[in-house]
C-alpha cells in the first residue's frame, strides 16, 4: 500500500460521506460501547473493538459510534460491551469476544434480537454490597 | 496478563488519560532488537509514594473501582519487562504529569509479540474527550508522525465507524511505509 497523507485521507473521507449522503442513513443513533480497561484488554477488548469495525464497515453502517469507556466493573465477564439503540433495551453483554461481536451486529443491532446468552445485570454484585 | 506488547502500551495511554492529560506524547522506536517505548502525558502527576503503590498490583485509588483493590496495569508491564530483560521507569511531578518509559528485547525468547500498531493507534486515538495526541513511530531509519488534532480536523470525528474505517487504512500505510518488503517477517510484522 502507497503511503497516503493527510490529503489523501481527508479525499478517502469525502468520497465516504458522498456515499453516505446519498443511501438511506442507517444507524445514526447506534452506539457502541466499549470496557477498555487494564480486565478489557488483557481479555482481547481491541480485538473486540475490530471486529466490530469491520462488521459494521461491511454492512455500511458507517454511522454507528464506537467509544471506549473504563472498567464497568466487570472484570470477569470481559470483554463488555453496551448497545443503545433506539427500539431496544440498554443492553450490557459480557465475554464479547470476535464472534459474538459480529452476532450482536447481525442478530441485536439488524434483527433486533437479544442475545440471552451474553447479557449481564449490573452493577456487578460486589460493588453493589458496598 | 497482557498478551501483545501493544496491549501494555493501550493500558499504560488509557491510565494518562484517567489521570486528565491533555496532551499526551507516545514514542515508539524500534531498533537494533529493541523496542523503545515511552508514554508523556500532563495529568495530575504523582508523589513519590503513589509511584510506588501503581506498581503494587493490590494498589488503586479507590475511585475506579469502588470496594476492590486492584489496579494491575504497571504490575504486569513490570512483571513481563522482568522476565525478559526488559527496563522500566517512571517519573512524575503532582500537577505537571507522568512519563512512562520501558523497553522490550525483541530478541528475547519469551517478549511477548508486538501484536498490531496500526489497530492500536486507532484505538488509543479514538479514546473519548477533548485531549490531544502526538505519536512518533520510527522502525530504524524509517519513521512517522501522527497529531490526534490533525486526525480529528481531517476526519471531523474520531467515533463514527466511518470514520475509524479508513483511519485504518491511513494507518496501516504509514506503518507499511516502515516495513520495507525484506524486513516483512520481523518480530511484530505477522501477529496476531
Amino acid at each position: 500500500m502507497a503511503k497516503m497523507t493527510l490529503e489523501d485521507l481527508k479525499k478517502l473521507r469525502d468520497e465516504k460521506k458522498k456515499s453516505m449522503d446519498r443511501r438511506e442513513v442507517e444507524g445514526k443513533d447506534i452506539e457502541i460501547i466499549i470496557g477498555m480497561a487494564t480486565c478489557g484488554i488483557a481479555a482481547g477488548a481491541k480485538d473486540t473493538m475490530s471486529a466490530f469495525l469491520t462488521e459494521l464497515d461491511n454492512q455500511n453502517m458507517h454511522n454507528v459510534v464506537v467509544r471506549q469507556t473504563g472498567c464497568m466493573g466487570f472484570c470477569y465477564a470481559e470483554p463488555t460491551v453496551e448497545i443503545l439503540m433506539p427500539g431496544m433495551p440498554n443492553i450490557l453483554y459480557g465475554n464479547v469476544d470476535k464472534d459474538t461481536a459480529v452476532k450482536i451486529v447481525r442478530k441485536h443491532i439488524l434483527g433486533k434480537v437479544l442475545i440471552n446468552d451474553h447479557i449481564l445485570d449490573r452493577p456487578s454484585a460486589d460493588i453493589m454490597q458496598q | 496478563m497482557h498478551y501483545r506488547i501493544t496491549d501494555f502500551l493501550a493500558d499504560i495511554v488509557e491510565n494518562a488519560l484517567d489521570a486528565g492529560s491533555g496532551f499526551t506524547e507516545i514514542k515508539i522506536i524500534q531498533d537494533d532488537g529493541n523496542l523503545k517505548v515511552s508514554v508523556k502525558d500532563t495529568g495530575k502527576g504523582m508523589t513519590e509514594a503513589e509511584i510506588l503503590r501503581a506498581r503494587d498490583p493490590f494498589g488503586t485509588d479507590g475511585k475506579k473501582h469502588p470496594g476492590r483493590r486492584v489496579g494491575l496495569g504497571i504490575p504486569f508491564l513490570v512483571q513481563a519487562l522482568n522476565e525478559t530483560g526488559g527496563d522500566f521507569s517512571i517519573s512524575s511531578r503532582p500537577g505537571a504529569g507522568t512519563t512512562v518509559s520501558f523497553r522490550f528485547d525483541l530478541r528475547h525468547l519469551d517478549t511477548p509479540p508486538l501484536g498490531s500498531l496500526p489497530e492500536t493507534f486507532r484505538q488509543i486515538l479514538s479514546l473519548p474527550g477533548s485531549h490531544d495526541m502526538a505519536i512518533h513511530r520510527a522502525l530504524e531509519t524509517e519513521s512517522y508522525d501522527l497529531s490526534r488534532r490533525e486526525l480529528l480536523e481531517t476526519l471531523e470525528d474520531l467515533e463514527s465507524v466511518g470514520s475509524l474505517a479508513i483511519l485504518e487504512q491511513y494507518l496501516e500505510s504509514l506503518e507499511d511505509s516502515v516495513q520495507s518488503p525484506e524486513k516483512g517477517a520481523r518480530h511484530g510484522k505477522n501477529d496476531p
